[in-house]
């Protein structure tokens, strides 16, 4: 300070400098008001994932935009920065390029196991959160990082889950000891097809199932599933469990009827599987009775929270009146992962920092039924939702629609084609 | 229903669809040199075209094949001019990069026209199943494969016997000593592609009610039809059926004896081994291999 400074003037400046501070911190503040809270979306908008990608994105925008409607997140916005990734490489460039070229400081996504793996290797590089709505894959969570969340099962879930339906009620339905079930595995061989076997295997073994078979297979270059049709033929398994994807799903099933594979059930885990709506709309009356392990079609209204049970219908309503077709499964997803996205956030008040985010979302505690799809919220130290958490239903496809079957507390049907009748006399 | 007959009914099958993808694809290949990474794409319009066609028309694909084919004829021309001629005749790099891209606008093109929704063509009599020899097949399958048969062997005789087939083949052994006898090689570039192009569309009409319909499906095939060109010899329409049904049994029997998961392993052993021993391809032309003409 200058030696000819008075106290008046000394006084002055003081007073200009907080008046320059406050109105900065005022404008701060209110930029940040008005403004968004950025958030990186990567799904496989093009390639063979498209389809369900898309489903997924659009769930996700209905969250986002009933969240923006009331009121944001303390007053912010949530915004997307949507990007294409239909294969592990983009899913690589395009983390990289939101982050550092649209600026964004967490991101979520992804449709599919092959890409949330290593989209979110380029997020723990720039030590930001990546957020999972979606993907399976086991191995997500068990790299040591701090800042990748996933609200969805993951792939041991889908194993354990398909096989737990078999051994509360299937088996008792089939009239069959568990100890004589015989079980054959049909399995598309990326992540999310092995590690859902795996898991089911496992606990297959445990319960003293009969495993029969296990068959992979590549879904990109699957054209013909008659050797393996023909070998379930001769080994006669009772249930299949298989892990597809949408054209192998339709294909396999498609070639079973043609080959007269007899089976007493078949149930498959996912939303790009036998869940698919594809799956339905392409094999009509021939889809009747299968099962799909995804999220809910229609809960028992007694099974969530008031609150709740009027918000999945608030949800269900505006995707179906805005993308003009069901709200299922993988849209479903993304609507529930963005809608607890939005609930950490609320309690970081829209601060992204990996710090405040993770601390939230550990605190966050939602009881089974206090979520979207009858979820629940608990994440566990490596970021991952409590799997007794992320309730997985059994729907099975009851003219010309999946209906929720299993488990009991939310079932809005039973199960129906248990045992499934002969082709010739379906 | 026995194991073995089946297996053998649906390798046959099997290898008529192969050769139904890769008859035109060996043509466009063998002739022109060019490596159309845009024929699965072809494949994938056709498919769509299948559905369209019944569903706005009610037409049965098989009725479908009349207005499908000069609708590819006219595909072909656009896209022969606008996209390949130019290329005819640059480095492979120039012709790989051009109709990748092209494969890509296609694709995404279908993607946003039609959403990437799986469609399946329904025919009422479509799961229909016939008994042939102690195994079963469907009638959409045997079409297919009648019709393969019945493609790769008029194309045979039609490359055997015309001016035009013999004009093709020279065309395809040598540009250069065939442009030097006389032979406008530019006018059997246009001829190949045209005849690749409709060979593919119909695959895809024929193929629409047998595997779900959706804008990528033609990498599933593309790749299979790369090795059963190459396997049955560049611009050999008998060699794309040989080399289907060679590659459909490896899939099929190797499937059942000794796992899916091996399929491909077990191909490309003998699409390799195949090639060690005749470098052209099972009935390739002599000389024709070199690519860098």
């Amino acid at each position: 300070m200058a030696a000819g400074d008075t106290g008046r003037q000394r006084t002055i400046r003081l007073v200009a400098l907080l008046a320059m501070i406050g109105a900065s911190v005022g404008l701060a503040s209110e930029a940040a008001a008005q403004g968004e809270i950025k958030i990186g979306v990567l799904q496989p908008l093009s390639g063979p994932m498209a389809a369900e990608g898309r489903r997924q994105l659009n769930g996700m925008e209905i969250v986002r935009d009933m969240v923006n409607e009331r009121g944001g997140i303390g007053g912010k916005k949530l915004a997307w920065v949507v990007a294409d990734a239909p294969d592990a490489t983009a899913a690589t460039n395009e983390a990289a390029r939101l982050i550092s070229q649209e600026g964004v400081k967490l991101l979520s996504g992804t449709l599919s196991s092959s890409l949330c793996v290593p989209a979110s290797e380029v997020a723990a590089r720039n030590n930001i959160v990546y957020w999972e709505v979606s993907c399976v894959d086991p191995r997500f969570n068990i790299r040591g990082y701090k800042n990748v969340f996933r609200t969805e099962i993951d792939a041991n879930g889908f194993g354990w889950y398909n096989i737990e339906f078999i051994r509360d009620t299937l088996h008792k339905k089939l009239g069959i000891e568990l100890k004589d079930l015989k079980v054959a595995f049909l399995s598309e061989d990326s992540a999310f097809g092995q590690g859902t076997t795996e898991a089911g295997k496992k606990r297959a073994q445990e319960l003293g199932m009969q495993i029969v078979a296990v068959d992979l297979y590549n879904r990109n270059t699957m054209t013909d599933f008659t050797p393996i049709i023909l070998k379930l033929k001769s080994i006669r398994p009772d249930v299949i469990v298989a892990s597809c994807y949408t054209n192998d799903a339709i294909l396999f099933w498609k070639q079973a009827k043609q080959l007269d594979l007899q089976v007493k059930a078949v149930l498959g885990a996912g939303s790009v599987s036998f869940g698919s709506p594809d799956f339905g709309k392409s094999l009509g009356k021939d889809a009747e009775g299968v099962f799909a392990l995804v999220e809910p079609a229609g809960l028992n209204p007694k099974s969530v929270s008031k609150e709740m049970a009027s918000l999945e219908a608030e949800i269900g309503k505006r995707y179906e009146a805005k993308f003009n077709e069901k709200y299922a499964a993988s849209a479903q997803l993304g609507a529930a992962g963005v809608w607890i996205l939005a609930e950490v956030l609320r309690m970081t008040a829209g601060d992204l920092s990996p710090d405040k985010v993770r601390a939230a979302a550990l605190k966050l505690d939602i009881p089974l039924g206090g979520a979207p799809n009858g979820w629940g919220v608990k994440f566990r130290e490596d970021g991952q939702n409590t799997l007794e958490r992320v309730q997985h239903y059994m729907l099975q496809w009851q003219d010309g629609r999946l209906v929720t079957v299993w488990p009991e507390r939310f079932a809005v049907s039973s199960a129906k084609l248990v045992p499934l009748p002969k082709w010739s006399e379906r | 229903m026995e194991v073995l007959p089946q297996l053998i009914v649906s390798g046959i099958v099997l290898g008529g669809i192969y050769a139904l993808v890769s008859v035109g694809l060996t043509l466009i290949f063998g002739v022109m040199r060019v490596v159309n990474f845009a024929h699965g794409e072809f494949l994938m319009l056709s498919m769509y075209l299948a559905i369209g066609l019944h569903a706005v028309l009610g037409l049965d694909p098989y009725v479908g094949l009349l207005p499908a084919i000069p609708i590819a004829l006219v595909f072909g021309v656009l896209v022969y001019y606008a996209v390949l001629r130019p290329v005819i005749g640059r480095t492979h790099v120039v012709q790989i990069f051009t109709t990748l891209g092209l494969s890509i606008v296609l694709q995404n093109a279908a993607l946003m026209l039609w959403s990437a929704n799986f469609r399946q063509l329904q025919l009422p009599y479509g799961d229909k199943v016939i008994a042939v020899w102690g195994g079963v097949l469907t009638l959409p399958q045997l079409i297919a494969f009648a019709v393969a048969a019945l493609f790769t062997l008029t194309l045979f005789a039609w490359l055997k016997l015309t001016y035009l087939g013999k004009a093709m083949r020279a065309t395809a052994q040598d540009p250069n000593a065939a442009t030097l006898v006389g032979i406008d090689t530019r006018k059997m570039f246009l001829v190949a592609f045209l005849v690749g192009t409709t060979c593919v569309a119909v695959a895809g009409m024929l193929m629409a009610p047998l595997f779900p319909t959706y804008p990528t499906v033609g990498l599933q095939f593309a790749l299979v039809a790369f090795v059963v060109v190459v396997l049955g010899g560049l611009g050999s329409a008998v060699g794309a059926l040989i080399g289907g049904l060679i590659v459909a049994f490896l899939d099929v029997m190797g499937g059942f004896y000794v796992g899916t998961a091996w399929k491909e392993v077990l191909y490309f052993i003998v699409f390799i081994s195949v090639l060690l021993i005749r470098p052209a391809g099972l009935f390739g032309q002599r000389g024709a291999e070199d690519l860098g003409n």
